[in-house]
């Protein structure tokens, strides 16, 4: 039997910004949304709630209300990402942790689950897991509610409509009789659904299981039956994890948190050895690996290495996670903006010392991909490129991808496009372009196209003046009609003019016809 | 006095450079058979680097760098542009006959630069790279310079005109000046291994 940890964070949008603004702690505040129906009150607290302030209500009532009520507007995006962040911090409870998919009966999420099979012995039990898990998050600053128990469903259900911290025994007997006096929100319904169950007296899933099953989803939908049975265990119900599980993993955890970059990079040297032997033994290659480190205070960091072509050599291995690591230890401001970094550089040991809120305590290397040591890719150049690819051009790629990103080394897709910054795409080196390349336009293009043209004066045809500089104009070439389809979302309509200017140089202009504007697109160098 | 001293021993340590830095295993072609007749080996040496001084962009010395390195990849197809500014557009080189299919475009901040430019030079699978190289200390341009050796392939290094008074790292430089419409006008400034440069202005059409 599985178990699975519920933490629901009550009002989290509300929890999240107190964090952000302590000041607000104890105020009456609440958070709008911009919608079809204006702004509307979303989320509120206790102190608003006193007021009067509702959910739903408009901002201009909520506010006629009281003049000391604060508002803000609701950044969805945000509170997302940072509840994922929780979920990273949470791994140290569990490997396999997830955020609840907002769905009909939420509208942003506001609980993790965890599932916890077989974790609690290593905390010394379900009771332990439970409390020390409560209390790092209150520690934290954050009201958390948690439960544990044998469903998704039901776990949701406790932590929201139960006690504060409760533990559900695994029988199907029991857990259908702890179930029953709990109203139907804990189900995860619609309020549709709700509002349909209402008026028939039908409030607690008592009241439910009482009805005849066979006619509950044509009268209530399919959610309806599909949600009693996930809580009640009947129907499986999957946990989609933020991170997938690796399918390699070396971990270790430290006594004492560590300060030195030096002794890290030394431990995850050793780490890496320890995971590319295993790789070896299992002939198989690394295709993409995470090494996470994790904080005591912060949320847990990520390093990604995505390498060209497998390897399980543990030199090639530690290089792309070494360049990798003293880039992410030299950044200046972590990408989440909660935590700044400031490293301080020892000149006589070369060793970052770390910020005591981003102490290391644990560290893992996550193999999330990987592929059979003889199921080699195919060479990323046709005809004879591929023929002269030596063994270290797939790691010289892979040392360019470590250092620069990614997205730096690409190869290049002409398009049938006849805007110039249309006409061709950078593509990721994996990736495969779809259609021959088109055929090259007839008339001259500029080797040096400025990523967005810069507007210009131009007194046509004397004088061009760009970037501060007057030129005269010595010659002109053209105008050539440059047009978009008319079924792009910004028709553009341009007259290029190839224009050499008295010191020689030749440029590429164009006047867009809608404004009659002068840009600089590019230079013949 | 002090003059013709410095001058003296200038012309001694280019007669001796080819000795000190080992004969170059191998020469293309530049295509321009002015420049070809004038460098040591009749071509430009594999495992270097060129340098082209211009005024300002759109005087034509990417094109010239395209023409120049037209035979280095006969045997190395591959090649290689570090876009540091974000602005090469691959449509224009194929234009004048470059293969898309066997080019790497590599973008970086120009802080990244010169180690990358040594990476893409160090591999021994590029024909030729290119980089419109800004201000670079000399230590960055000795590694582009051992890089090079081990590579064994050409770099091209188009930089402003303000790099004149600075040393010269490549084995050949030339400074590229506007010649009228589809045509420049370079000069030798420097090759490895000739004493003096010539006195004389070449056209080039592109």
């Amino acid at each position: 039997m599985r178990r699975y940890l519920a933490l629901y964070f009550p009002r989290w949008p509300l929890q999240h910004l107190r964090q952000k603004l302590p000041e607000t702690q104890s105020q009456p505040i609440l958070l709008f949304q911009r919608s079809h129906r204006g702004v509307v009150v979303r989320v509120c607290s206790a102190e608003a709630n006193a007021l009067g302030v509702r959910a739903g209500m408009s901002l201009a009532d909520a506010k006629a209300l009281s003049a000391n009520l604060l508002s803000h507007e609701l950044n969805l995006a945000e509170i997302n990402l940072n509840l994922e962040e929780l979920c990273l911090w949470a791994t140290r409870f569990s490997p396999l942790t997830g955020v609840e998919p907002a769905g009909p009966h939420a509208p942003y999420p506001q609980t993790l689950l965890l599932d916890v099979t077989g974790c609690a012995q290593v905390f010394g039990g379900e009771e332990q897991l439970l409390n020390l898990a409560v209390s790092n998050f209150k520690k934290r600053g954050f009201n958390v509610r948690a439960a544990l128990a044998p469903t998704l469903g039901a776990a949701w259900a406790f932590s929201h409509f139960g006690p504060a911290r409760v533990s559900v025994p695994d029988e199907p007997e029991a857990l259908k009789t702890l179930l029953e006096p709990m109203p139907l929100a804990g189900l995860r319904l619609s309020e549709e659904v709700l509002d349909n169950l209402r008026p028939l007296g039908l409030h607690r899933i008592a009241d439910l299981l009482k009805q005849p099953r066979a006619s509950l989803p044509s009268r209530f939908g399919a959610e309806l039956l599909q949600r009693l049975d996930q809580a009640l265990g009947v129907v499986p119900e999957t946990l989609l994890p933020l991170r997938a599980e690796p399918e390699f993993r070396v971990a270790r955890a430290f006594e004492h948190p560590l300060r030195s970059s030096e002794i890290l990079f030394s431990i995850l040297q050793a780490m890496t050895e320890r995971l590319a032997h295993e790789l070896e033994h299992a002939q198989r290659g690394a295709l993409h690996l995470e090494c996470w480190l994790h904080h005591e205070i912060a949320a847990p960091a990520c390093v990604n290495i995505a390498l060209h072509r497998s390897s399980h050599s543990p030199k090639h291995l530690w290089r792309l996670l070494h360049a990798r690591l003293e880039d992410h230890f030299r950044l200046p401001l972590k990408s989440g903006g909660r935590f700044k970094r400031k490293h301080r550089q020892t000149s006589a040991t070369k060793s970052l010392v770390i910020e005591a809120e981003e102490c290391i305590e644990a560290v893992a290397l996550h193999v999330t991909a990987s592929e059979k040591s003889a199921d080699r890719q195919l060479p990323l150049f046709d005809k004879a490129g591929s023929d002269a690819q030596s063994g270290d051009f797939h790691l010289l790629l892979d040392r360019l991808a470590a250092r620069l990103g990614t997205d730096a080394v690409r190869r290049v897709h002409i398009e049938d496009e006849h805007l110039p910054e249309r006409s061709f795409k950078l593509l990721a080196l994996v990736e495969r372009a779809q259609a021959a390349p088109a055929a090259a336009a007839d008339a001259p293009r500029p080797l040096r196209l400025l990523p967005r043209p810069l507007p210009a004066e131009v007194e046509f045809p004397r004088t061009l003046t760009w970037e501060g500089q007057q030129h005269s104009i010595r010659n002109v070439a053209g105008p050539e009609r440059i047009e978009s389809g008319w079924w792009r979302e910004c028709d553009q309509r341009r007259d290029y003019y190839i224009v050499e200017v008295e010191s020689g140089a030749r440029y590429w202009l164009f006047e867009n016809l809608a404004d009659q504007r002068w840009f600089v697109h590019g230079s013949f160098d | 006095m002090a003059s013709a001293v410095i001058e003296r021993l200038r012309a001694q340590i280019q007669s001796i450079g080819p000795v000190l830095l080992g004969q170059p295993q191998r020469c293309v072609s530049s295509s321009i058979p002015q420049v070809d007749e004038f460098l040591p080996h009749g071509g430009l040496s594999l495992g270097s680097f060129v340098e082209l001084l211009e005024a300002s962009p759109g005087i034509g010395g990417y094109s010239l760098a395209l023409v120049m390195a037209r035979c280095a990849i006969k045997d190395k197809p591959l090649w290689a542009v570090l876009d540091t500014e974000g602005s090469f557009s691959p449509p224009a080189a194929e234009a004048l006959g470059w293969d898309l299919r066997n080019l790497i475009v590599v973008r970086a901040q120009p802080k990244d630069g010169g180690w990358c430019f040594a990476q893409l030079l160090r591999s021994k699978d590029f024909g030729a790279c290119f980089w419109l190289a800004d201000s670079m200390d000399n230590m960055v341009f000795r590694r582009l310079q051992l890089a090079g050796e081990q590579g064994g392939g050409l770099g091209f290094c188009l930089r402003p005109f303000t790099a004149l008074r600075k040393p010269c790292w490549g084995s050949l430089r030339l400074r590229v000046q506007p010649c009228g419409t589809g045509k420049v006008r370079l000069r030798i400034l420097h090759a490895r291994g000739q004493p003096a440069a010539p006195d004389v202005e070449i056209e080039v059409a592109l």
